[in-house]
């Protein structure tokens, strides 16, 4: 887990980079949309499943813009 | 080139020209009672196939196996493959003939363009694994296309999700072979984030690395099989039933036409089975690079 520049440097790096955005985000959207579905359900509240996609995108983004952000 | 054109004479034209005076031959005269070309429009139902074989041991719903279509082709292509190897590999020349040429092409577009492409050193105990993901993915795809079986099996999701659970199952052993039970900690913890959000993050990841990865992979290769098998179905049995079914002449000629779109979905899912094959198999390694990386 250390920086990028020790790995050897694969060839088809562009589609494993896109292969890794599309899971991140579906993963981040179903884990905090879910869980806000979840807490809308149970508390009541109305707007929490937004709130919750809107996390989980911004999570996403987020730990991509850490791993691969800084490599270019 | 002349032997091309005598080739696509032989295998594309004669076929569409017998297939086209069939389906002229079997035009209902007007006034006639017609039978419908299809009772049922093209669907979902048309991926569900009914019991070719069943077994059962006791009473329980359990037991009750059922064998149908796409799971026999499943085990031709594994059968196939495995004796057109065999025998292939059995007199092998240094100087090769024009299909050990072919063989030695097919394996070494896995080997070097794929494998040790992305894998680099120590790319050689993951090449069997990969040619034989890719072989059975390719021959499958192409069964959409074979005229015997005309079923992509991986257009059924059942069977997708399985493949999809054997290459899981490979890569995350590769990892831990590699790293020990480390793997999942380097996959799992991020890097250059703050300790505060970890219990955000790791949840995360591990729904990233262990669930949704393999999920795209799933619906890849199924969505994309299973589109376009629906599209040779719409454009095949919409068009005869516009020959056999409709009153005006005009939408009869509408038919052939979409007959020969028909014929060109079909060519088109030929090219497009090799390249989901392929990019399959490309992702396979990308995620068994990923796994046995270190650094990552």
């Amino acid at each position: 887990m250390s920086d990028k520049a020790d790995k050897p440097e694969p060839t088809t790096q562009g589609g494993n980079v896109a292969e890794r955005i599309i899971a991140e985000f579906f993963a981040g959207i179903i884990l905090y949309g879910g869980l806000g579905y979840l807490a809308e359900r149970l508390l009541d509240v109305p707007y929490l499943f937004m709130v919750g996609i809107l996390i989980g995108v911004a999570l996403s983004g987020y730990l991509l813009i850490k791993r691969f952000g800084s490599s270019e | 080139m002349k032997g091309l054109f005598a080739g696509l004479a032989k295998f594309v034209v004669a076929p569409a020209a017998v297939i086209t005076l069939l389906i002229v031959w079997l035009r209902p005269a007007p006034g006639q009672e017609t039978v419908p070309f299809e009772e049922v429009e093209p669907g979902v139902h048309d991926f569900d196939f009914p019991a070719i074989w069943e077994f059962s041991f006791g009473d329980s719903e359990f037991f009750h196996l059922t064998i149908n279509k796409p799971m026999v082709q499943l085990i031709v292509a594994a059968v196939a493959i495995l004796v057109f190897f065999i025998i292939a590999s059995k007199k092998l020349r240094v100087v090769p003939k024009k299909w050990q040429f072919g063989l030695e092409y097919a394996y070494d577009f896995i080997r070097s363009g794929v494998a040790r492409d992305i894998l680099g050193h120590g790319y050689e105990k993951h090449v069997p694994f990969l040619v034989g993901i890719f072989f059975l993915v390719l021959v499958n795809n192409w069964f959409g296309e074979f005229f015997l079986l005309m079923f992509p099996t991986w257009s059924t999701i059942g069977f997708t999700m399985g493949l999809v659970a054997v290459v899981f199952f490979y890569y995350v052993a590769a990892g831990v072979s590699e790293h020990g039970l480390k793997y999942f900690a380097v996959q799992v913890v991020p890097s250059g984030v703050p300790l505060w959000l970890y219990p955000l993050i790791i949840p995360l990841e591990i729904l990233s690395s262990f669930v949704t990865r393999p999920l795209t992979l799933t619906i890849r290769l199924f969505g994309n099989m299973f589109a376009g098998h629906l599209a040779v179905l719409v454009f095949v049995v919409g068009g005869g039933w516009l020959i056999t079914e409709s009153s005006s002449w005009l939408y009869n000629y509408a038919g052939f036409g979409a007959f020969a779109l028909g014929l060109l979905v079909i060519a088109i899912e030929l090219f497009l089975g090799f390249m989901q094959a392929y990019l399959f198999t490309m992702l396979t390694t990308t995620y068994i690079a990923g796994a046995v990386s270190h650094g990552h």
